[in-house]
């Protein structure tokens, strides 16, 4: 009995030294290589548990997971000679394991050749392209086509690569300078312009607001004028209608007004003694009077 | 797997002082031993299971793995899965909003990532809130590095970048906001898709867009133009209302007046007319008479206030012979001819009477 407690006792022992070193579980996020002294003997792609030979075999993982290659910002020359910092990165991960190991053995290291590989296609494309193409209209051209240039080249480090992205394209500091003085110039023209328009619309609304003024009295005289002159026509047919009944009897009545009218008190008025208003001043006979 | 080195020092621990307390209760010899050593592997496993409970709070879902292999998820609630280093769990809270910033952090401005160049090559300071959760928990955690740090970051960033860089200046500052959160956002979705983060965009929002402060005195100047236009304009609006209703009132006035003086004249000259009518009828009974009367008191009104001299015709002489009655003023001589009568009334070719001339050049 002692034999046997001394065995389960030495399995435990065992077990607990030889299965990690049997046992290996491979991640969801994991690739991993089976090395045989240094010597790949097989890749890992799916997650699981695996055996390997205890002690002659050992295990190393990468990271399966998508991989950011994030560049420095550097300074480019765009076809048309003008300078943008652009900063870009790449996104990749490892499919092949082996291959992997074979060329990089480190993600650290993958990160370096990624970056150096993407940063001088980039510098390439960025040559051919002008700098509105790459700011406006042709973004994600180019950065297709970096990631196509880039990704056979890749691929030799088992890298997969899946997207390349300008993440910023800004002017350098002494560019951005003159930018923000054209800006400003910029600026400046369409402020003017809109206080100019501003008096524009100014003076053209008093103007028309003084034409109006000028059309709507000039138009109520005119009215005034029609009606006062229909009035006197009025006032014309009016009294010939009544006049023309007896036109001497209107003539003598009228005078008759006119003179008390404009004979005043400072009117020095000469008779005739034989006036027929003094007829019966000397002597009283009807005979004469006719 | 390296825990079951730990788990094996504890082991000869363990044995160890289950031993001594086996001895103690006197239980000797090997069986026991064997027996001791089985029971103490069975509670090591017990406890080794106990340790798979495990709870998941609201909001919560639990990733699970056996063997590295993802199995399943699991809700909110007590659960058990197999403890490591058979089994592994990750709890992520999936309903929770994540925020990410960009251009800013919290209050202070980061200017390297927010300003950006618009497509008409200006410059453009723009602060981005993006709001996040997590859609697919499986991705979230085992396809991409970093999927709610520098992966969404960066495409985030990318993203805004190619949007702004799409469009001029103005659009950006106003009219467009609207459309580049949109398209920032469907951009952004579609570039964590292809990296697999298993993320979703909830909401795009641009906090900030200005233009940048070299130049903010240059754009608020054309926000100032503008007022002044506006200012402007509405003045010469007034001046419309001012001017136009009194010119309406003046016209009114002039034209009143007009119908006003129409009236009066048809009034005046009706009035006149009718009243001669009146006058004519009376006349007409017996017009003789009729003309001496009115002849007589019409100089009854006249003569009485002026100036008089009577002048004998038979005499001769002129001036010399006239004779001043009321005051010492000098007559003029003229031809008295205009004694009225019937003859005059009704005689219309008589040129009018020369006493009114001489009279008036007095």
């Amino acid at each position: 009995m002692r034999f046997i407690a001394t065995l389960l006792i030495l399995l435990l022992v065992l077990a607990a030294i030889i299965l990690p070193q049997t046992l290996v579980i491979v991640d969801e996020t994991e690739l991993a290589i089976i090395t045989r002294f240094g010597d790949p003997q097989r890749s890992i792609r799916s997650p699981g548990l695996y055996i390997k030979t205890p002690l002659i075999d050992s295990v190393t993982k990468f990271e399966k997971r998508l991989l950011i290659f994030d560049a420095p910002a550097e300074s480019l020359l765009t076809a048309d000679k003008k300078r943008l910092i652009i900063d870009v990165y790449a996104r990749g991960r490892i499919t092949d394991p082996l291959m992997f190991f074979r060329t990089l053995r480190s993600v650290t290291q993958a990160r370096s050749r990624v970056i150096d590989i993407v940063a001088s296609e980039l510098r390439l494309e960025v040559a051919q392209d002008s700098q509105t193409d790459i700011i406006k209209l042709k973004r994600e051209e180019v950065e297709n086509k970096v990631r196509d240039a880039v990704r056979p080249r890749i691929a030799q480090f088992g890298i997969d690569v899946v997207d390349v992205r300008i993440k910023r394209a800004d002017f350098p500091q002494a560019v951005a300078t003159s930018v923000y003085e054209r800006m400003k110039a910029e600026r400046k023209v369409i402020a003017d312009r809109e206080r100019a328009q501003g008096a524009e619309a100014d003076l053209q609304k008093r103007a028309e607001v003084d034409r109006q003024a000028v059309e709507i009295r000039s138009e109520a005289r005119k009215r005034s004028d029609i009606i006062r002159g229909d009035a006197e026509a009025s006032a014309i047919t009016i009294f010939a209608e009544a006049l023309e009944q007896d036109p001497d009897f209107y003539r003598f009545v009228r005078k008759l007004e006119a003179y008390r009218v404009f004979i005043s008190e400072n009117t020095t008025v000469v008779l005739p003694s034989d006036s027929d208003l003094f007829e019966f001043l000397q002597s009283p006979s009807l005979s004469s009077s006719n | 797997m390296y825990k079951q080195d730990d788990q094996e020092v504890n082991l000869e621990q363990i044995v160890e002082r289950i031993r001594g307390f086996f001895r103690r209760f006197g239980f000797g010899g090997g069986g026991r031993l064997v027996y001791g050593i089985l029971a103490l592997m069975v509670i090591g496993s017990l406890a080794w299971l106990a340790t798979g409970f495990y709870t998941v709070e609201p909001a919560e879902v639990a990733a699970l793995r056996r063997f590295g292999i993802f199995e399943d998820t699991a809700g909110p609630g007590l659960h058990w899965w197999w403890p490591n280093p058979v089994g592994n769990r990750s709890i992520v809270d999936v309903r929770q909003r994540r925020r990410l910033e960009i251009g800013v952090r919290g209050s202070t401005p980061f200017l390297e990532e927010s300003l950006m160049i618009t497509g008409d090559e200006n410059i453009v300071d723009v602060q981005l809130l993006v709001q996040f959760d997590i859609k697919d928990i499986e991705k979230f955690l085992f396809k991409a590095v970093d999927p709610a740090g520098q992966t969404i970051k960066d495409a985030s960033e990318s993203a805004l970048r190619q949007v702004v860089g799409s469009r001029g200046i103005d659009d950006v500052l106003t009219t467009e906001k609207e459309a580049v959160q949109a398209e920032t956002e469907e951009l952004l979705q579609k570039l964590l898709d292809t990296y697999e983060a298993g993320v979703n965009v909830a909401e795009v929002k641009l906090l900030n867009v200005n233009p940048p402060s070299e130049v903010q005195d240059a754009f608020d100047d054309v926000v100032r133009a503008r007022e002044d236009k506006e200012r402007i304009i509405n003045l010469a609006d007034a001046y419309e209302e001012d001017i136009l209703p009194r010119a309406r009132g003046d016209a009114q006035r002039l034209v009143q007046e007009a119908e006003g003086f129409r009236a009066q004249r048809v009034n005046e000259a009706t009035g006149q007319a009718e009243r001669f009518k009146a006058i004519l009828a009376e006349y007409q009974k017996a017009p003789d008479i009729t003309l001496q009367r009115l002849y007589l008191e019409a100089m009854e009104d006249i003569l009485p206030s002026v100036s008089k001299f009577i002048v004998e015709e038979d005499v001769g002489g002129g001036l010399l012979q006239l004779l001043n009655l009321n005051g010492g003023q000098t007559p003029v001589p003229f031809n008295p001819q205009a004694a009225p009568s019937s003859g005059t009334a009704s005689s219309s070719q008589q040129s009018p009477s020369p006493q009114a001339e001489t009279t008036v050049r007095q």
